[in-house]
C-alpha cells in the first residue's frame, strides 16, 4: 500500500476532520488572519478543495479579486522557511523567490548546496540540452519562473503540471495517447525572446539588439533561464487567493521530469516547496490542478499538504551572505514583488470592450505593441482596424468560451491574443486579466509559427537555417512539395508532424518530421523534453547565447538568427493554438492564442478569426464575406491526407461543449 | 417438450455478451417458474440434464417460451394441493412375478428410450440421439448421454453515437470540432459449439456428472466514420475486423447427494460457467471459472448457491473469455431462495457478494485495440485495487395477476484509489429496481422504475455512484433499448464510456469486460412504460418508453469541465420484434430499433443530435 493511502486511511473521509488535519488548518488559519490582517481572511471558496492545496487558502478568487503583491519581508519570511525547511530535511538546497511576472525576489544557495544539476530526460537521448550541467542558481529561477507563469487565481499549476504535459504521451506512460497537450511548452519565455523584457539594472553588461526591451524595476514579464521546467519543485505562491509569484527548489543535482505519473513520488524538492510555502502562501486546494480536467485531471503536487511537516519554529536564520547574485536575474538581494495588473509589472490590467484584459507596458507605462498595419501591398497587408477587430473577436471569444483549466467550472477561459504580419512582426496584442503569464510569449510564438510554415517559402527559409534536414523528412512524408506550396498548418497541424512518432503516441512508428527519433529506435540525436527536433535546434543559438554557453558579445533579441530573425524571433512552437491569416488565397500573417486547454486555444483562434466569431463582435464588414481571415478549406493542411499513411493533419480542435451558458457543440463546423 | 432447456440455454449464453437477445422476457420466465412449480417427481420429463431446474437462476436464463403452455395444463397436480398419496403398497412390487427369458412367450422389447424413439439425426427439435434423448454407452444403472449443438448466431447493427475526432488524425478534411461523424455499422457473427457428456437416469432424478464444453467462435466487424478509434493507431482506419475462439462453458458437475425420496439435492459444478447472482441480472451476470456448491431442499422450498469464481480476462472485440488469462479479480457469492414466498407464486432471494479486484498491483493494461483499461484512462489513472460487499435483496413472480419483479442492492467496501476522486474512496451506493405487469389477454403493459444512486461530490472522499462487477441486465426495454444496448463514449473527458454495452450503468468505465467498476460515477434513472403484444404465436412486438435522469451530475461536470450539465438524459424509445416461424428457437428473427431523442443532459455532452439504434438478428440452432 502507498503512503498516501495509508495517510488517507488514518484520516477516513467519511470522518472529515482528524487530529494533525485540524492542527494544520488551526496553524494555517491564525498565520493567515494575521497576514491578511483586518482584511477579512478566506472562507470564500468554492468548496472543491483538494489536499495538494490548502483549504485555508481558499478565497473563491476567479480572477476578479483584488492583485496582491510580495514584500520583502515575506520574500525573506518564505526564504527563511525554506531554510529552516531543508534543515528539518537534513537537505541543502538553491532557492529562489520570483513574482507573477518574473522578477527574481531572492535567489539563496545553502551552505553544501549542489552548485550545479545535471539535464536527464531519464529516455537515454542524445542531443539538445541532454546531459548539461547548468547551475542550480538558474534551474532554481525556471523552477520558480514555471509555477509563476502556468498559474493565476484560477489555476494553481506546478512543474509537475508541466511534467505531465509536455512528453510524448498524456498522460505519461499511456502508451498509444498523443503527446502532451503542451508539448513544447518548456522551450518558451527565453532570455532570447523579444516579450520577455531585460533589466538593464541587473544585466551582464552586454548590449542588447533593437528588439529586446530594456526596462528597470520590475516591468515583466521577465525570461526564465532554461525556459519552463518540468522538474517537480516549483510551486506558486498565493496570497489571499490571488497568484503572487513562485518557489523554485533544486537540490538534487538532477534537472529532469516525472516520466510515470501513476504512482506517488516524494520528491525532496517538492516536500521542501510545499514545506516552505505554508503559512498562507500555499495553493488554493480549490485551484489546484487535480481540480482540471483535459481528458485527464493535471498534477499538482505528488504529495498533500497533509503529508508537509509543519515549519521548526526554531533553526538557522537567514544568510544574507547566501544570497546569490547572478546577472541579469537579481543582484543578490531581497526585493518586494512587483503586483500584478499595474503598469510597475509590463502587464497592465485595462478593459477591451467592456471585458476585464491588459496589455504589455513598458518604459513609463506606455504600451508594447500597439496595434498597427501589417507590412506588405496595400489590400492585401492586415489594416489597423482589421488587427483590432481579431483581438476584439477573439477576447469576446474567450470570454464566451467555457474554460478547460480554471476553477470554480464555468469560469472563462482566459488567455493571451496576438497578431502577427507576413514577417512575424506584432501587429498587436491583448489578453484576458487573469491569464496564466506564459501565454503572452507562447501565443506569439503559436502566431508566428503558423505564418512561417504556412509560407510558400518555409522550406526554403527552413533549409537557409540549415534546417534542411528536418525539410527533407517533411517532403518525404507528405510530398515534394510540402513547406514550399502554401498550404496552411495550424498550430494543430504543426503539432502533428513535430512528435517523436507519427501518428502522434503511435509506438514503433518513425518519429514526425519535424522530431527527431525516439532513443533507442534509430542512431544519433535522439528526442526527449530536452531535445524536441527542429524547434530547440532553430532556438538554440538564442539560448545559448543568453547563457553565454557560447561566446557572445551582445545578447540576443531574437531566439532564431539569420532570415528567420523575426519571423521566430521568440522560438518555434509546437503545440496548438494558433492560425495563420488569409486575405483570399494569401497569406497575410498570424493569429496565436494561448493561457488555457488547447482546444480552448484552437477554438478561440479558429472562431475568432472565421465569419461567424468576427460576426458576433459586430465587425460584420472585415474580414472575407465567406472565410473571414481562414486559408480557403483547400488550402489547410487537412485537405489531404498524408500521402499514403492513412492519417491526415488536423487542422483545428475546437472542444466540446465550447462556450459557457450554452448547449451548442460544433462551433466550429464548416468556418 | 420442444427445445430443450440447455439447448435453447446454450444459444442464449453464446449471445448474452453481445447483447443480441432478449429472449427471456418475463412472460415466458413466469411461465417456466410455473411449470417447474408444477412438476411432480416421475413428471421430470422436460427437465433439462443438469438436473438444475428448480434452482431460480438457472431458470431465469433458460426458461422458454412452450413452458408456457404447460404452465396452464389443468389435469396437473401442484405440490400442496389435493391428496399427497406418495406412500405405494409393498404388495405391488412382492406381487411381480419373476421373470423367465427364456420362456416362449417372453418379448424383447427395446428400452424405454427406444421405446417410443422417432427421431433423426438431423432434426434437432424432437427426439434425437446427439441430444441426450437416449443413452449412448454405460449401463442401464449408469446410462451416458451425449449432447451436441451448433448454433449461428448473427447480428447486424445499424446505429448512431457520438463520436470523437481525434487530435492525432482526422478521416475527413475540414474536421474542425470534438464531435465527428457518428453513423456506425456494425456486423457479429458467433457459432457456438456444445459439447455435452451427461451421466444419470435424468428421467426421475437429477444428474450424477456432466461435462460440458461450449467453445464460441466470433468473426466481428466494425465500420465508423472516424480514425483512431477502433485501434488506437490512426492509420488504421475506420474499420475493424476481428475473430476468436473462447471458451463460454468448460465445466463438470457432479451430483453429490440426494437428501430427500423427492430428490432434493445438493451438487458442485468446477470450471467455467455462466453464473447469475440474481433474477434480472443487475450485478453479476458473467461466465467465469469457479467451483459452485449449489442444492435445495424441503421439496424445492428453498434453493441455494455458494460459488468462488475467479474472474478471467475477456477478448476485447469479442467479449469472450480467453483461455484463462488472469483478471486478477475474486467473487465471492452466496445466496438463498425461498419460493411462494410471500404468496404462492412469488420468489424471493437474498444474496451477499463480495469482490477483491486486485488489479491494481499489476502492471497496466491495454485491450487489443491499443487503448488502457485498466487503470482507466480518466482522471488521474492512477491504478486501483477494489474491494467491495454487495448485500442484495431480490423478488421475483406474481401476485395474483399481477407480475412483479423487485431489486435492491446496497454495496458498501472501497476503491484503494479511485481515477476521478483522485484519492481512496469509502464505497457506499445502492440500486433498486421495481417492474410490474400486468396481462390483459394477449397483450402485457409493463411499468418499470431503475435507479442506481450518483455521486454527489467527486472529491470527497466518499464513493457513492452504484457499479456492478459485471452486469447484463433484462430490464426496462433491455437490449431494445438505446440505452442498454448501445456503449457511448464519455467523449471529452477520458477514454471511457458514459454507458457500457448491454448495461444500463452510467459508470464511466473503459468497457465492463476489461475495465474496472467505477463508483464515482453519475448514477441513473430511468423510467420505463413497455407494451409487449402477441400478436401471433409466431410473433411478439415489444414496445418501450424510458425517459432517463442522471442521478447526479458533480461527476459529469467535474470530468468533462463544464459546470453545467443537466441531469436530463431524454427519451428512450424503442420497438422490437421477435419472429419464431417454428414455434421453436431453433429459428428466430429479431428485429429492433431504438431512438434516444437528447434532452438538455445529452446536449451538453454530445450536442442535439438524436442516437439510434437499429438490428436485426438471425439465430439458427441445432
Amino acid at each position: 500500500m502507498r503512503f498516501a493511502d495509508i495517510i488517507r486511511w488514518d484520516c477516513p473521509g467519511f470522518v472529515g476532520l482528524c487530529a494533525h488535519r485540524v492542527l494544520s488548518a488551526l496553524i494555517v488559519a491564525v498565520t493567515v488572519g494575521v497576514v491578511a490582517g483586518c482584511s477579512g481572511g478566506g472562507g470564500g471558496g468554492d468548496g472543491s478543495g483538494r489536499g495538494e492545496g490548502s483549504a485555508a487558502a481558499d478565497f473563491g478568487c476567479d480572477g476578479s479579486c483584488a492583485n496582491q503583491q510580495l514584500s520583502a519581508s515575506e520574500v525573506r519570511g518564505i526564504v527563511t522557511q525554506a531554510i529552516r525547511s531543508a534543515q528539518f530535511l537534513g537537505v541543502s538546497a538553491t532557492f529562489s523567490v520570483v513574482d507573477r511576472v518574473g522578477n527574481v525576489l531572492a535567489l539563496y544557495q545553502m551552505e553544501g548546496a549542489a552548485p550545479t544539476t545535471r539535464i536527464d530526460g531519464q529516455i537515454g537521448a542524445v542531443g539538445g540540452l541532454e546531459g548539461l550541467e547548468v547551475p542550480s542558481v538558474l534551474a532554481a529561477i525556471s523552477k520558480a519562473g514555471t509555477g509563476a507563469f502556468l498559474s493565476s487565481q484560477g489555476n494553481a499549476f506546478s512543474t509537475r503540471t508541466a511534467s505531465q504535459i509536455i512528453q510524448e504521451h498524456f498522460n505519461p506512460p499511456e502508451r498509444g495517447q498523443p503527446g502532451g497537450p503542451l508539448f513544447g511548452v518548456q522551450f518558451s519565455q527565453l532570455l532570447c525572446s523579444d516579450v520577455t523584457t531585460r533589466n538593464p539594472e541587473i544585466s551582464d553588461g552586454r548590449p542588447s539588439g533593437p528588439n529586446k526591451l530594456l526596462v528597470g524595476g520590475s516591468v515583466g514579464p521577465r525570461g526564465l533561464p532554461l525556459g519552463l521546467s518540468a522538474d517537480p519543485g516549483g510551486i506558486p505562491l498565493y496570497k489571499m487567493g490571488d497568484l503572487v509569484g513562485g518557489l523554485g527548489v533544486e537540490l538534487d543535482g538532477r534537472y529532469t521530469l516525472d516520466r510515470d505519473n501513476t504512482d506517488y513520488d516524494d520528491d525532496v524538492e517538492e516536500r521542501l516547496a510545499m514545506m516552505a510555502s505554508q503559512g498562507g502562501f500555499e495553493a488554493p486546494s480549490e485551484r489546484v490542478a487535480p481540480n482540471m480536467n483535459v481528458g485527464k485531471s493535471l498534477r499538482y503536487t505528488d504529495l498533500t499538504y497533509d503529508q508537509i511537516d509543519p515549519v521548526p519554529s526554531e533553526g538557522a536564520s537567514f544568510d544574507d551572505s547566501r544570497l546569490v547574485a547572478v546577472p541579469e536575474f537579481t543582484r543578490g538581494e531581497v526585493r518586494e514583488g512587483v503586483m500584478y495588473g499595474s503598469p510597475a509589472s509590463g502587464v497592465m490590467r485595462t478593459s477591451r470592450r467592456g471585458l476585464p484584459s491588459a496589455v504589455l507596458v513598458g518604459n513609463g507605462g506606455a504600451v508594447r505593441f500597439p496595434t498597427r498595419p501589417g507590412t506588405g501591398p496595400a489590400g492585401i497587408a492586415l489594416t489597423a482596424s482589421e488587427v483590432d477587430a481579431l483581438l476584439d473577436s477573439a477576447l469576446t471569444t474567450a470570454s464566451r468560451a467555457r474554460a478547460a483549466i480554471r476553477r470554480p467550472l464555468d469560469n472563462p477561459a482566459n488567455v493571451s491574443i496576438w497578431v502577427v504580419d507576413i514577417n512575424g512582426e506584432p501587429l498587436g496584442f491583448v489578453r484576458s486579466a487573469d491569464g496564466p503569464v506564459f501565454g503572452i510569449d507562447v501565443s506569439l510564438q503559436k502566431a508566428r509559427s503558423v505564418t512561417l510554415i504556412s509560407s510558400p517559402s518555409a522550406a526554403e527559409r527552413l533549409s537557409a537555417m540549415g534546417q534542411g534536414g528536418y525539410v527533407a523528412a517533411t517532403k518525404a512524408l507528405i510530398g515534394p512539395d510540402a513547406l514550399s506550396n502554401g498550404v496552411a498548418f495550424g498550430n494543430r497541424s504543426i503539432a502533428n508532424i513535430s512528435r517523436p512518432y507519427f501518428p502522434d503516441g503511435i509506438q514503433g512508428k518513425p518519429n514526425g518530421p519535424f522530431s527527431l527519433p525516439f532513443p533507442g529506435t534509430a542512431e544519433g540525436r535522439s528526442w526527449s523534453p530536452f531535445n524536441t527536433g527542429l524547434q530547440l535546434d532553430l532556438s538554440f543559438g538564442g539560448i545559448a547565447q543568453a547563457l553565454q554557453l557560447i561566446p557572445s558579445a551582445s545578447f540576443p533579441d531574437s531566439c532564431v538568427g539569420g532570415v528567420l530573425t523575426r519571423n521566430l524571433a521568440n522560438g518555434l512552437q509546437i503545440f496548438p493554438g494558433g492560425v495563420p491569416l488569409y486575405r483570399g488565397s494569401t497569406l497575410i500573417g498570424g493569429f496565436g492564442i494561448s493561457g488555457d486547454g488547447v482546444d480552448q486555444d484552437d477554438l478561440i483562434a479558429f472562431y475568432s478569426a472565421s465569419r461567424r466569431g468576427l460576426d458576433f463582435v459586430g465587425h460584420t464588414g472585415i474580414g472575407d464575406a465567406g472565410l473571414g481571415f481562414h486559408a480557403p478549406k483547400e488550402m489547410r493542411a487537412d485537405a489531404q491526407e498524408v500521402s499514403d499513411t492513412g492519417v491526415r493533419l488536423r487542422y483545428v480542435n475546437c472542444p466540446e461543449g465550447p462556450f459557457a451558458g450554452s448547449n451548442d457543440q460544433n462551433v466550429c463546423d464548416g468556418l | 417438450m420442444g427445445c430443450r432447456a440447455m439447448k435453447c440455454g446454450a444459444m442464449r449464453r453464446g449471445s448474452f455478451i453481445f447483447a443480441t437477445l432478449l429472449l427471456v422476457n418475463f412472460v415466458f420466465m413466469k411461465a417456466a417458474f410455473a411449470d417447474v412449480d408444477s412438476l411432480e417427481p416421475g413428471a421430470t420429463a422436460s427437465v433439462s440434464p443438469s438436473g438444475e431446474v428448480k434452482n431460480p437462476e438457472a431458470a431465469a436464463s433458460e426458461s422458454e417460451p412452450e413452458a408456457k403452455g404447460l404452465a396452464q395444463t389443468p389435469e396437473r397436480q401442484r405440490p400442496g394441493e389435493g391428496p399427497q398419496s406418495t406412500s405405494f403398497s409393498p404388495y405391488i412390487f412382492e406381487s411381480v412375478p419373476e421373470i423367465n427369458s427364456s420362456a416362449p412367450d417372453f418379448l424383447t422389447v427395446p428400452d424405454r428410450w427406444r421405446q417410443l424413439y422417432v427421431g433423426k439425426w438431423y432434426d434437432p427439435y424432437n427426439q434425437n440421439v446427439v441430444k441426450g434423448d437416449i443413452p449412448v454407452f454405460g449401463s442401464p444403472a449408469h446410462p451416458w448421454f451425449v449432447e451436441l449443438g451448433l448454433t449461428s448466431d448473427s447480428l447486424f447493427e445499424y446505429r448512431n453515437i457520438p463520436t470523437p475526432v481525434v487530435p492525432s488524425s482526422s478521416r475527413h478534411p475540414e474536421s474542425t470540432d470534438q464531435f465527428g461523424g457518428s453513423e456506425q455499422a456494425f456486423f457479429n457473427q458467433n457459432l457456438i459449439f456444445l459439447f455435452s457428456l451427461t451421466q444419470g437416469n435424468t428421467t426421475f432424478k437429477p444428474q450424477d456428472f456432466e461435462f460440458r464444453f461450449v467453445p464460441v467462435m466470433n468473426f466481428t466487424y466494425a465500420s465508423i466514420e472516424e480514425d483512431g478509434l477502433l485501434r488506437v493507431d490512426a492509420s488504421r482506419g475506420n474499420s475493424r475486423g476481428d475473430e476468436y475462439i473462447g471458451p463460454l462453458e468448460l465445466f463438470a458437475d457432479i451430483h453429490i447427494a440426494n437428501i430427500s425420496d423427492r430428490y432434493d439435492f445438493v451438487s458442485t459444478r468446477v470450471g467455467v460457467q455462466q453464473f447469475n447472482a440474481d433474477f434480472r441480472g443487475f450485478v453479476y451476470n458473467v461466465s467465469e471459472p469457479g467451483v459452485r456448491l449449489f442444492g435445495n431442499w424441503d421439496n424445492n422450498q428453498w434453493q441455494y448457491n455458494l460459488a468462488y469464481f475467479r474472474r478471467i480476462e475477456k477478448d476485447t472485440n469479442s467479449g469472450l473469455n480467453t483461455w484463462f488469462e488472469d483478471r486478477y479479480e475474486d467473487v465471492v457469492v452466496t445466496n438463498l431462495y425461498s419460493q411462494d414466498n410471500p404468496v404462492l407464486g412469488h420468489q424471493v432471494q437474498g444474496t451477499i457478494i463480495y469482490r477483491a479486484d486486485q488489479a491494481g498491483d499489476h502492471k497496466a493494461e491495454y485491450d487489443k485495440n491499443g487503448f488502457l483499461v485498466r487503470p482507466a484512462s480518466i482522471g488521474d489513472e492512477r491504478p486501483k485495487n477494489i474491494y467491495t460487499t454487495y448485500f442484495g435483496l431480490n423478488g421475483d413472480g406474481h401476485f395474483g395477476r399481477l407480475n412483479i419483479t423487485e431489486s435492491f442492492y446496497y454495496v458498501t467496501g472501497s476503491e484503494s484509489h479511485n481515477q476521478i476522486a483522485g484519492q481512496q474512496v469509502d464505497v457506499s451506493a445502492a440500486m433498486a429496481a421495481l417492474e410490474v405487469s400486468y396481462d390483459f389477454d394477449w397483450i402485457r403493459l409493463r411499468s418499470s422504475l431503475f435507479w442506481a444512486s450518483g455521486d454527489d461530490d467527486a472529491f470527497d472522499g466518499n464513493a457513492n455512484g452504484f457499479d456492478a462487477i459485471f452486469d447484463n441486465p433484462n430490464f426496462a426495454g433491455g437490449d431494445n433499448s438505446f440505452w442498454q444496448r448501445q456503449g457511448v463514449p464519455f467523449i471529452g473527458g477520458g477514454i471511457v464510456s458514459l454507458v457500457n454495452r448491454n448495461s444500463l450503468l452510467a459508470n464511466l468505465r473503459p468497457g465492463k469486460e476489461q475495465g474496472q467498476s467505477n463508483f464515482v460515477n453519475p448514477g441513473i434513472r430511468i423510467y420505463n412504460v413497455g407494451l409487449d403484444v402477441e400478436v401471433t404465436p409466431t410473433l411478439k412486438l415489444i414496445n418501450n418508453v424510458s425517459y432517463l435522469q442522471f442521478d447526479q451530475t458533480d461527476v459529469l461536470e467535474t470530468t468533462r469541465q463544464d459546470g453545467s450539465i443537466s441531469r436530463n438524459i431524454g427519451f428512450d424509445l424503442s420497438t422490437g420484434m421477435v419472429y419464431r416461424p417454428f414455434l421453436n428457437n431453433n429459428v428466430q428473427f429479431r428485429f429492433g430499433g431504438a431512438v434516444l431523442l437528447p434532452a438538455s443532459g445529452t446536449e451538453n455532452l454530445f450536442g442535439d443530435e438524436r442516437l439510434y439504434s437499429l438490428f436485426s438478428n438471425l439465430i439458427l440452432a441445432y
